[in-house]
């Protein structure tokens, strides 16, 4: 005994690696943290190129979130995750990825946003919503909600509030992913993997301050509360290994019955009053979903019917209710959207070659710095797709819930291309699932009643040291390509303080009812007075007027303010092709043609109309 | 159906009525299921055939009111 007592220790060397990794991985957070700090105060937004945010980031914010992709792999290097390090790592990516643009950029991104501001200025001023205005003020579910955060702030406008949106409202999104995670049937480290994939690959900026963002956040939380409530009875006919795909699918045809419509196939172990009180909490965010976005309670209603089918929803009456809430409001409170060109609205319906070209094709045009990170965000985005197919196949479940839920939001684009984003949309509703999918294409789970459909096969002795390398080595990948594209039209969609103040400037000096033109809406317009100053936008719906057309239309249109800036020169030399310069041409124009400047900014000028205005 | 009585169905109480009736045999549905209630298959048939005819009535008026209204 003595002897054994006594007898030098030696630790496997996989032990060796894991408590050299329980060390690494806190100080390479800290490390990745500091370089985040200097890549924010070492960029310089004014100097801003075409290609966007990328072109003002130090080298320091590549090596700090290559650090936290790091950090990833080695946490999955060890026999158990750890979830306070994957939180912390999961922050840290977080504020990379969404909240360097919000840190370096002088004010809000994206001129919706600050029309969303407006929206709301208007609840907060008149208490209701405006008719026959815009298309989303007959869903203001997600605007009275603003208006009533910002009276309870003691705020006058939410203008403060949208700048640091995008990385509070990603870190909202944290809870209910994890919740998905852990509930949707895989491992610890396939689900804070997965995590890792949907913040690296999240590029659709969807996340500024917006009724779907809050609509987003409210359909994961429907489907997390699903998830967590219920798990699939076993299959009483479970498929055997190495059948036919077509046997395969012949068994399941053979196993959806109507006992699973009616969520017999789902069992729970939560007491009845919980389920009960989980159930009607559920059906209310539905109907807040329903009056708060047009798109979103579609996209829930067909992922709450894909966790019917897979027997991961044990209430068939949840997105019945969801679905009359729906068309209920689209019918009763959106009847100012619909109403009188519902032929316009319904056009769309079963056209996919169009929606084809209006969601991928045509967004393939201007420069070649723009036509490259279009290119790139559809290349990241069938690359995750591509990843989530291998993953299906390569997984074993006991319900192919995942799967379904990702395919689900798809079948939306039959009936709605959406102004031509319907893709984007869909994509982000399918993420979260797609990005579990992702993750199983690396680490399989190999325990389920429903086999692989492709034999799996070993990495050596060095398994998961591989498997750590190549999840780094993806992370990398593709948050480096989420930084690039993500920010890719910020050169035209982010304002400086000039930019911000010339508008300002244009609405404090317009009366009532007159105009304030501008070439492209790329401006932090609309953002005060709804209704009551007009804005003209010349090159609207995707026009790319020439510059004597230009100058001819706001001659005849005669507003009382014309807004140039530099994020409008930017738009015209990379989206739309116009010259460098081209800015200065319809300047001097106009300044010959009655306006004169009634201001200069920085990157921006105002010109009055002397004469009669409109 | 003459356009008179189409506008009448169109209008926006028989929506809201079949809408709040149908959501509320869903939610007594549910109940009845969730908490184990003893209800005889001829009651849950009755309970499911009046969500199925309310169902399709509030569709049909939907598109009733689309038709008439878009």
């Amino acid at each position: 005994m003595a002897d054994v007592a006594t007898a030098p220790v030696r630790r496997p060397r996989t032990d060796r690696y894991v408590a050299r990794a329980a060390t690494a991985t806190p100080v390479l957070a800290a490390a990745a943290v500091a370089l985040w700090i200097l890549s924010i105060r070492q960029a310089d937004f004014a100097s801003m190129g075409v290609l966007g945010l990328v072109s003002v980031l130090h080298v320091s914010y590549f090596a700090g979130l290559a650090l936290v992709a790091v950090g990833f792999g080695l946490e999955l290097l060890r026999p158990h995750v750890r979830t306070s390090m994957m939180l912390v790592l999961t922050v840290v990516l977080i504020a990379y990825l969404y909240g360097t643009a919000s840190a370096i950029e002088p004010t809000a991104a994206l001129t919706s946003s600050w029309v969303h501001a407006g929206y709301v200025q208007y609840i907060l001023t008149h208490g209701h919503s405006l008719d026959n205005f815009a298309a989303e003020f007959s869903w203001p579910g997600g605007f009275s909600l603003g208006a009533l955060l910002v009276a309870v702030a003691g705020q006058h406008d939410a203008i403060g509030m949208l700048r640091w949106f995008p990385p509070i409202f990603e870190l909202l999104c944290l809870a209910p992913l994890i919740a998905i995670a852990r509930a949707s049937g895989v491992s610890k480290r396939v689900a804070w993997l997965a995590i890792a994939i949907f913040y690296s690959s999240n590029w659709i900026y969807q996340d500024y301050y917006s009724p779907q963002a809050l609509a987003y956040v409210l359909y994961l939380a429907t489907l997390a509360g699903v998830l967590c409530i219920w798990r699939p009875v076993a299959l009483e006919h479970a498929a055997p290994a190495g059948l036919s795909i077509r046997a395969r699918l012949a068994s399941t045809r053979r196993s959806v019955r109507l006992r699973r419509l009616l969520g017999y196939d789902a069992t729970t172990h939560w007491p009845d009053a919980q389920v009960l009180g989980v159930l009607g909490v559920l059906a209310l965010v539905g109907l807040a979903v329903a009056i708060g976005h047009q798109l979103t309670p579609y996209a829930l209603v067909a992922a709450l019917g894909a966790c019917l089918l897979t027997r991961r929803l044990g209430r068939p009456e949840l997105p019945l209710a969801v679905f009359l809430f729906t068309v209920g409001w689209l019918s009763l409170g959106a009847s100012n959207y619909w109403s009188g060109h519902l032929g316009d609205i319904l056009g769309s319906v079963g056209h996919l070659g169009s929606l084809v070209n209006s969601n991928v094709s045509s967004r393939v045009t201007g420069s070649s710095s723009h036509q490259l990170v279009v290119e790139a965000r559809i290349l990241l985005t069938a690359a995750v797709l591509g990843l989530a197919g291998i993953g299906a196949l390569r997984r074993a479940a006991d319900s192919r819930t995942l799967e379904l839920v990702a395919a689900a939001p798809f079948f939306l684009l039959f009936f709605q291309n959406y102004g031509g984003e319907g893709l984007l949309r869909v994509v982000l509703f399918s993420l979260p699932f797609t990005s579990l999918l992702a993750a199983s294409a690396i680490i399989p789970a190999r325990s389920g009643a429903i086999r692989p459909l492709v034999p799996s096969f070993g990495v050596g002795r060095h398994g998961r040291s591989v498997l750590a390398v190549a999840c780094a080595a993806l992370l990398v990948v593709l948050s480096f390509t989420t930084t690039v594209v993500r920010g890719g039209n910020d050169a035209y969609e982010t304002f400086s303080l000039g930019e911000l103040s010339a508008v300002n400037f244009a609405y404090a000096h317009a009366l009532g009812g007159q105009q304030i033109a501008m070439i492209a809406a790329y401006l932090p317009i609309d953002q005060r007075r709804v209704n009551d100053v007009r804005l003209f936008v010349v090159a609207s719906n995707g026009t790319t007027p020439s510059l004597s057309e230009m100058v001819a239309i706001l001659r005849k249109v005669k507003p009382a303010y014309i807004v140039l800036s530099h994020s409008q020169e930017m738009w015209g030399e990379i989206v739309a092709g116009y010259p460098k310069g081209w800015q200065d041409v319809v300047e001097r124009q106009l300044l010959r043609h009655g306006y004169r400047v009634a201001a200069q900014y920085e990157n921006a000028v105002v010109l009055e109309r002397v004469g009669p205005a409109r | 159906m003459t356009p008179d009585l189409a506008a009448v169905f169109a209008t926006a109480p028989p929506v809201l009525i079949t809408l709040v009736a149908c959501v509320s045999l869903l939610g007594l549905r549910a109940w009845a299921a969730v908490t184990g209630l003893e209800l005889s298959h001829r009651v849950f048939l009755l309970l499911d055939g009046a969500i199925a005819v309310l169902f399709v009535l509030f569709l049909g008026l939907v598109t009733l009111r689309f038709a008439t209204g878009g």
